[in-house]
């Protein structure tokens, strides 16, 4: 698939993952890969840079879990800021995906 | 050094911000890629092919630290580094490496000499003529390479031993450029320790001279 296409959407991917529950990096990575049969499947070049970006701009915030001698995972939980954010992006996706349709339904 | 850390040394450096934040981008992909051989070791894969493959699915380590750049920007000496690694040309590390080496040993060479010939010279001149020479500025000046030359085998043992350990030891992508920059280092002080011993047996040949000559 497109993956600049997927680059674009990634933010709202990811905040509607962790508005299920929190999440951390590798476990993203595989629930999008499993959800989606694959289809959409990116490398961490994109999803490492973009949780911290979300996170140093308040969408995200990251805790380190785990008792340090065991494995520990970072976390990541969205933020109120976050659940705002995501309620404007699906609305903003709905309608692109509504005027999109319509297009290619036109040009059939 | 594993291919795992060779990887996250090329995806976390050059990251602006404390030591604690590239130590804690390592940790988390650190964490991303074990996770990832895991499963697929669970899935029946053997360790080498597991570790290649989440190496691969993890994707460039360039795009990564590009990424981490524009989150946190580039790291301050991030310029200098980016230009000497377009220097890791190895025929130009090779040259500017025996170029560097010539001149720390040509130093160490000078410093030798003055230490060996030049400083019991008013002695000898002294014993020679029959006059009581008067010492040249040793403990001050040249007290820490009479040190040095004292103990000469044994630093030329440690050094060695360095040498080879950092060889035999060290594995990364900067190897030629890290070798350099020491070269680099090493050279720079065996030069200023030259020209150090040099000015001051130049200032204390010309006293000593003064002293012995008989004034017109």
């Amino acid at each position: 698939m497109d993956t600049e296409l997927i680059k674009g959407t990634l933010s709202l991917i990811i905040l509607s993952l962790l508005g299920r529950r929190a999440m951390y990096g590798y476990e993203i990575a595989a629930t999008v890969k499993k959800e989606t049969n694959g289809v959409l499947e990116w490398n961490a070049g994109s999803l490492y840079p973009s949780l911290h970006k979300m996170e140093k701009d308040g969408m995200i915030r990251g805790e380190w879990e785990g008792e340090p001698d065991t494995r520990q995972r970072k976390y990541y939980h969205i933020t109120k800021a976050g659940r705002s954010a995501l309620g404007e992006k699906k609305e903003s996706w709905s309608q692109l995906t509504t005027a999109i349709t319509q297009i290619m339904e036109k040009s059939k | 050094m594993n291919d795992i850390d060779r990887y996250l040394d090329q995806a976390c450096r050059q990251v602006n911000g404390p030591d604690s934040l590239q130590a804690h981008l390592r940790k988390e992909l650190k964490e991303h890629l074990q996770e990832a051989v895991d499963a697929l070791v669970a899935a029946g894969m053997s360790t080498d092919d597991a570790t290649a493959k989440a190496i691969e699915d993890l994707g460039d380590p360039e795009i990564i630290r590009d990424g981490m750049q524009s989150v946190y920007g580039p790291g301050v000496t991030s310029l200098f580094v980016e230009q000497a690694i377009k220097w890791k040309d190895r025929r130009w590390h090779l040259r500017a490496q025996i170029g560097l080496v010539l001149t720390i040993v040509l130093s160490v060479f000078f410093v030798g000499f003055v230490l060996v010939k030049v400083i019991p010279l008013p002695h000898h001149l002294g014993k020679q003529h029959g006059f009581a020479a008067p010492g040249m500025l040793q403990p001050t000046v040249i007290g820490f390479f009479s040190v040095v030359y004292e103990y000469r085998y044994l630093l030329l043992l440690g050094l060695a031993a360095a040498v080879g350990l950092f060889e035999w030891k060290y594995r990364s992508d900067n190897k030629p450029l890290i070798r350099t920059s020491i070269l680099v280092g090493m050279s720079l002080v065996s030069v200023v320790s030259a020209l150090w011993v040099a000015t001051w047996t130049v200032v204390t040949l010309v006293l000593l001279v003064r002293e012995i000559l008989p004034p017109d």
